[in-house]
């Protein structure tokens, strides 16, 4: 039923539209100019052979640019990269949060320090954990992995340059990321851990379920939404990654550790080159997006 | 201080939901009118029509004559007690007190004035200084009170403001709101579940049922003649008995047939019912309050008999639960010292003359002394 | 709390526990000790020794090297640019998503729906996907290398106004309610009556901000030239590279850079644990 013409027809709630405008003019204008209007630019862009402070007109190529991206071999790496950057760090990260978490969620006084500590490097800037952890990569046999690495192996490890090393540098990347972003998995799972009742355990102790029992039937279910949610986040920051490539390999060596967003950097900033750098975001947002979607659906199909 | 007043008031939400239908009402001023009925019947929803929390679909709402029906709450200069009192948190019971004369924007002196008198007046003044969270429930109720009248307000309207307390404080704070009401002389609207704070609290109560308005008049009166089976079975503790019957004529006038037993219409009864006579053979309903019904030992006509199912005793009374052969269980309300028949035993009951009511098969009362304001 | 899902807890199996956890943690934080350690050596004894155990021992300790970065580049004002830069997009992000999702929950006007669902669809859009145009849209039109452009851009945030809006949604309504009954319109409202019994909220969309601005490097490094505005992270970038390489000097930097949040951390750690959570939660 509709509210007849000429009966009050309006919610008291409803404010004056100036009130309202007052409280959410701000931040939607913000979003407005600095985050739906680049967006659209880049896409516009990438339709185009514009380049920045050039005196060439510039005009309308099409797909001209993703042509140019999917021949280019730096890019094709950089895809490359971006992946197995992500089907690595995913588990490996993961895994290690997931252990920390049970071990602290079992409850044992001083789970503080222990949290603290793995908790402390997502407070680091990625900016300055690349520059620390260079020292560690230090070449030659007194580089500190690199002695690490030779204790361990009793000797059969030979000094390596990590961070040029074709083979190492993507890995040594890899690392340093795992080691900034575990501590944030591991607070969000051991918040999923902690809200699955105890009842819930006991229930299947007395139904006779033993640890790995209950561990499959109570926590893993129990998790499977925090686990979703870092799974994706992590998947996504995988496809972010540019500063420490930016600071310790420039991409290199010949593009073993280039990614997408350092291309879209270089092109856009030392190129000039902003139309090809455009249509790289492009390519970069289609592959989060896809990322975030997937995540949904899972997270969504898998509550019945 | 003013009369309210709803007009045709129809209210519909958005998902289709037709919460009040065609509502008619109107409080006097300065009167204590109390708003029943079970939950979802639409009595918190016309409370919130009044205060401007809800806008309405359809009619008119008077506040001292004025429509106010377009205007927001901030205008109508009404006040509401909130079922969860709905106390500022971060804020000390002074401070809430204070609030609303602060959104009025009275000078801080004759605030503080008015939020004192008003603290003394409930008998708050030791809890100034505290904060909501660490009062009793009573006490928070009586803040939220406080608030709502520290504005002296045209209106006062409450929302099952004693629904969360035990049953001792209840009844405490229910002389409490009747004392305070009568002496403020503030026309208020109180709205409850409980057909025994209706009962004893309002000058007027109206029943509502499924939003719409059963019957509304003295509390007295509605039990005394319920307009409706609704309101009928509604009040009293247990509710009016209610058994399908069919009229017929009878040696000494209008009788009713339920199952084997003939129970007459009682005189004053008929007197009051339209054209009784010429309705034999009509299908109705009657209505008998438990305490009308009465063991007896010899089975003339007028009684009804049946099976003991179950006895309750209450400390002050006993009830007796009679199956009576169509299925139907008679309440009966015994004195505690009455000797009445035990569970298992057949159980013959006399009727009180006069208190039989009768309903027509719509469920509206054919008596016409049953009617509503 | 006992083992939950091991059987509950004994002796020995804490043991294990208290030993796994401990040799994690000592290897995670194992870089920041020799960081930290590094710091206070002189340059010439960081490199040989970092293949050592002494390592993590700093021989001939002194601070000659955190002087030597005060000396090098104007560290102060590159703290200090910080500092301004996310208190900055902290507290006007506070203030400007805070309104924005009240708005949304708790008010009907024209547009709304719409405007939800853009705020929705903007929460997968990570800040990479638009970095390069916008920085293109400011560089056309002259903004760069100062405060607010570092600033500007980030106040309003889809991930804030998110939070806001379902802590605004459940927030009960019946205190509004009275409020307006009271006589409040709604600015008072939202500040006399939900604000200060948010303070939980506003505290995790706080850490969270700062969480994720603190480390911003590649914006910076787009709309930036000389120290005059530069950040931290870019800061120390930028003192990697300038001659010569000194690692002692580096870390103290490092170190510089991070114990302020270090102490701010360890002292609200659980505002910063249970933020994170939050977001995990809302996830």
């Amino acid at each position: 039923m509709r509210a007849r013409a000429g009966i009050l027809s309006s919610d008291p709630r409803l404010v004056s539209a100036r009130t309202a405008g007052l409280m959410a003019g701000p931040a939607l204008l913000g979003l407005l100019l600095f985050v739906a209007t680049p967006f659209l630019l880049a896409l516009v862009l990438s339709t185009t052979d514009a380049r920045m402070g050039s005196p060439l007109p510039t005009g309308f190529v099409g797909l001209e640019q993703y042509r140019r991206l999917l021949a280019s071999e730096s890019f094709r790496h950089a895809l490359v990269n971006n992946a197995w950057f992500a089907a690595v760090v995913v588990p490996m990260q993961t895994g290690l949060a997931l252990g920390a978490a049970l071990l602290l969620d079992r409850g044992l006084r001083g789970t503080v320090v222990f949290r603290v500590a793995f908790f402390l490097p997502v407070v680091f800037p990625m900016a300055m954990i690349a520059v620390v952890w260079e020292l560690l990569y230090a070449p030659g046999p007194d580089g500190a992995l690199n002695a690490l690495l030779d204790v361990v192996t009793f000797g059969a490890w030979a000094p390596r340059d990590f961070l040029r090393d074709p083979i190492l540098a993507m890995p040594s990347l890899i690392a340093l990321s795992i080691w900034q972003g575990m501590g944030f998995q591991m607070v969000v799972l051991l918040a999923g851990l902690q809200a699955i009742p105890d009842r819930l355990y006991e229930a299947a102790a007395l139904d006779g379920a033993g640890a790995w029992g209950r561990f499959r039937h109570i926590t893993l279910p129990g998790l499977r939404d925090p686990l979703t949610f870092v799974v994706v986040i992590t998947a996504i920051l995988a496809f972010r990654v540019f500063d420490q490539v930016r600071i310790l390999t420039r991409g290199g060596p010949h593009d073993r550790t280039t990614t997408v967003m350092y291309e879209a950097v270089t092109a856009a900033f030392a190129r000039q080159q902003i139309a090809r750098s455009a249509a790289m975001t492009v390519v970069f947002f289609v592959l989060v997006l896809a990322v975030s979607l997937l995540g949904l659906a899972v997270a969504r199909r898998r509550s019945r | 201080m003013a009369a309210i007043e709803l007009r045709s008031v129809d209210k519909v939400y958005p998902g289709g939901r037709h919460a009040v239908r065609s509502f008619d009402l109107t409080v006097q001023d300065g009167e204590l009118l109390v708003l029943l009925g079970p939950s979802g019947c639409g009595k918190t929803t016309v409370l919130r029509l009044i205060a401007g929390l809800e806008s309405l679909s359809r009619g008119e709402i008077l506040l001292g004559g004025r429509r106010v029906e377009a205007e927001p709450p901030q205008r109508r200069n009404v006040a509401m007690v909130f079922q969860s009192y709905a106390l500022y948190g971060h804020m000390t019971v002074l401070q809430n007190l204070e609030f609303p004369l602060r959104m009025r924007g009275i000078a801080p002196d004759e605030r503080r004035r008015r939020a004192l008198e008003v603290a003394e007046m409930l008998e708050m003044g030791n809890l100034l200084d505290a904060r909501p969270t660490a009062l009793s429930g009573g006490q928070q109720q009586r803040v939220a009170m406080g608030r709502a009248l520290v504005r002296e307000p045209q209106a006062f309207l409450l929302d099952e403001p004693l629904s969360n307390l035990d049953a001792r404080l209840r009844l405490q704070l229910r002389g409490h709101i009747r004392r305070l009401q009568a002496r403020l002389g503030i026309t208020t609207v109180h709205v409850t579940h409980d057909q025994v704070e209706a009962l004893s609290l309002g000058h007027r109560v109206a029943v509502l049922h499924e939003g719409r308005l059963q019957q509304v008049g003295a509390g007295q009166r509605l039990y005394d003649h319920p307009a409706n089976t609704f309101v009928a079975a509604f009040l009293g503790q247990p509710g009016m008995n209610l058994l399908e019957g069919r009229l017929v004529a009878a040696a000494s006038g209008m009788a009713v047939r339920v199952g084997v037993s003939i129970l007459p219409v009682p005189p004053d009864v008929a007197a009051h019912v339209r054209r009784l006579n010429e309705r034999a053979g009509e299908k109705i309903v009657l209505g008998l309050r438990p305490e009308a019904l009465r063991p007896s030992p010899s089975e003339a006509t007028g009684t009804i008999a049946g099976e003991v199912h179950a006895v309750e005793s209450l400390g002050n009374e006993r009830l007796l639960y009679v199956t009576v052969e169509e299925g139907a269980t008679l309440a009966v309300r015994l004195r505690p010292d009455d000797e009445g028949p035990r569970p298992g035993e057949t159980a013959t009951l006399a009727i009180e003359p006069g208190a039989v009511r009768l309903f027509d098969a719509s469920g509206r009362a054919m008596d016409e002394r049953a009617r509503t304001d | 709390m006992s083992g939950r899902w091991q059987r509950p807890t004994s002796v020995p199996s804490q043991a294990v526990t208290y030993l796994a956890l401990s040799v994690g943690a000592l290897l995670w934080i194992a870089p920041i000790l020799v960081m930290l350690v590094a710091s206070l050596k002189p340059d010439g004894l960081v490199l040989p020794e970092a293949g050592t155990l002494r390592a993590l021992v700093p021989t001939d300790a002194s601070l000659q090297n955190y002087e030597d970065v005060f000396r090098r580049v104007p560290f102060s004002r590159i703290l200090l640019n910080s500092v301004v830069i996310n208190g900055a997009i902290v507290a006007g992000g506070l203030v400007v998503n805070s309104t924005a999702a009240y708005a949304l929950a708790r008010m009907r006007w024209p547009g709304r729906r719409v405007a939800l669902a853009v705020v929705l669809a903007l929460l997968v859009l990570p800040f990479e996907a638009i970095a390069v145009p916008l920085f293109y849209q400011t560089t056309m039109i002259g903004w760069r290398d100062d405060y607010l452009v570092q600033i500007v851009p980030f106040l309003a945030s889809a991930l804030s106004i998110y939070l806001f809006y379902t802590f605004f949604l459940g927030f009960p309504v019946e205190l509004e309610d009275a409020a307006r009954m009271d006589g409040a319109g709604p600015w008072r409202i939202f500040l006399e009556i939900v604000v200060p019994q948010a303070r939980s909220v506003f505290a995790t969309v706080a850490i969270v901000t700062f969480l994720l601005h603190w480390g911003m490097y590649l914006w910076p490094l787009l709309v930036t030239n000389g120290p005059e505005v530069r950040p931290l992270p870019l800061g120390i970038a930028a003192f990697r590279s300038l001659p010569p390489l000194q690692w002692g000097d580096i870390m103290a930097f490092a170190v510089l850079m991070v114990a302020p949040v270090v102490v701010a951390f360890l002292a609200l750690q659980r505002w910063f644990v249970r933020g994170v959570a939050m977001t995990g939660v809302r996830g």
